[in-house]
């Protein structure tokens, strides 16, 4: 495994952990909870391989299903974002883009904010309609992906600014 | 076939996601019977839907025989009237029910647990667990219940067992389908103190908040008695073939809430 797999791995275990032990325990109206573990599949290299970002996309949310003893929401979600990020990058960043991930300083803000916003409000919106898992439950499922991902949007932009970006 | 491959291959991403996709969704389903029930229930509107456009083309062609059907059901229920006292009696004891039209759009018969699919659902006032009777018979019981249509435990199901009893004495016990022949049933746990004639006729029991008593089921075709267990075992053969119904009737017990929170009630 080299350095760069090494650090991928590590900021995988490190995310879900915090995920299960931290983030899943600050409960806001019921089920409202930030989901910082996405940060693993917006921060993954953007010049993977896509069929390797969907499997690690499942991996994640499997783990967490498992870990949490949630349904299966968050495989369907993070499996979801994961096989939609290589469009969400075209569409936000540009169809060629030479940036190698989101810590790249030449990305501006709102290209960034963009990328962001669309994988992490996909993310709320998936999980939540297989939550549900009921047309009955449309206004429920919209109000509560909207409140989450600003909350989630929060977390991760904070998680964002931990990282030094660099100029690849 | 190499061009199928070529097209897989092409759509990795696409194939790959979809394969985890399906292991999400089985994985779901597995882990929450609210999820299951929820993908039952999708399933069985999105098969209602189809099922429909393929019903109304062929209905058409199927008139004369429906017609036909309806005539003998008719002819049956004016000789009922006829007949006076002992009939009048009958009829009483199906007071309490109303009964819902609907056509079944949906059919399977091959499978040891077979479910029907019919086209009326809670706007029609359909509900779980209503009882379905046809021109010939008990049809099943409502499992599943969408605004539009309602998915029946078919009587052709290994697991349901319906209170039925003997129409000359009201001994009952279960009748149960044996699996293979859709008109052969078993009839169980009915004592050997009671005579049993070949030719017997079998009616609904009564004894469940599913159907009212005395619905015609069918006639004992051959026992055997047990005297060590000290019951018979009894195959019951239906009057009605269950595989060429069409329409039937939904029966809604205006006294169930009442009967179940009696049984709820605990000395």
């Amino acid at each position: 495994m080299n350095r760069a797999s090494s650090r991928l791995f590590a900021r995988f275990l490190c995310l879900l952990i915090l995920q299960v032990l931290v983030f899943n325990q600050w409960v806001l109206f019921g089920s409202i909870f930030p989901c910082v573990y996405i940060f693993f599949i917006l921060s993954y290299p953007f010049e993977a391989n896509p069929q390797e970002v969907t499997l690690v996309g499942f991996l994640l949310g499997l783990s967490l299903d498992l870990l949490t003893q949630s349904p299966g929401a968050h495989t369907i979600a993070t499996l979801s974002i994961a096989a939609f990020r290589p469009a969400v990058i075209a569409i936000s960043l540009g169809l060629i883009t030479d940036f190698s991930s989101i810590f790249s300083r030449r990305i501006k803000n709102l290209n960034l904010f963009y990328f962001i916003g669309i994988l992490t409000w996909t993310h709320q919106l998936i999980y939540f309609t297989v939550l549900y898992f009921s047309g009955e439950a449309w206004l429920q499922i919209l109000t509560r992906s909207l409140v989450q991902f600003i909350l989630s949007g929060l977390f991760i932009f904070l998680v964002l600014s931990l990282y030094s970006r660099d100029d690849s | 076939m190499q061009q199928i491959i070529n097209a897989l291959l092409r759509n990795l991403s696409l194939v790959l996601y979809l394969v985890l996709l399906g292991f999400a969704l089985i994985f779901l389903s597995n882990r929450s019977f609210y999820h299951q029930t929820q993908m039952y229930r999708l399933g069985m509107g999105i098969s209602g839907w189809l099922h429909q456009g393929s019903k109304s083309l062929t209905q058409y062609f199927e008139l004369e025989r429906e017609n036909e059907i309806l005539q003998r059901e008719n002819l049956a229920l004016v000789n009922q009237l006829l007949k006076g006292k002992d009939s009048f009696a009958a009829q009483t004891s199906y007071l309490g029910y109303r009964a819902i039209p609907a056509d079944l759009i949906q059919k399977s018969y091959h499978s040891p647990k077979n479910v029907f699919i019919a086209d009326q659902g809670s706007r029609a006032g359909v509900q779980k667990e209503m009882g379905v009777i046809g021109a010939k018979g008990v049809v099943g019981i409502v499992n599943q219940v969408t605004p539009n249509f309602a998915s029946i435990m078919s009587l052709l199901d290994i697991d349901l067992s319906i209170n039925a009893a003997f129409q000359k004495n009201g001994a009952f016990g279960s009748l149960y389908w044996t699996g293979k022949d859709p008109q052969a049933f078993e009839l169980k746990d009915i004592s050997i103190i009671n005579p049993v004639r070949i030719g017997d006729t079998i009616v609904t029991g009564g004894m469940s908040t599913y159907f009212p008593k005395g619905i015609p089921l069918g006639q004992v075709t051959a026992y055997e008695s047990d005297r060590v267990q000290g019951y018979h075992q009894i195959q019951v053969r239906l009057f009605g073939n269950p595989t060429v119904l069409n329409q039937v009737y939904i029966l809604e017990n205006f006294g169930r809430s009442e009967l179940d929170s009696l049984k709820n009630i605990r000395p």
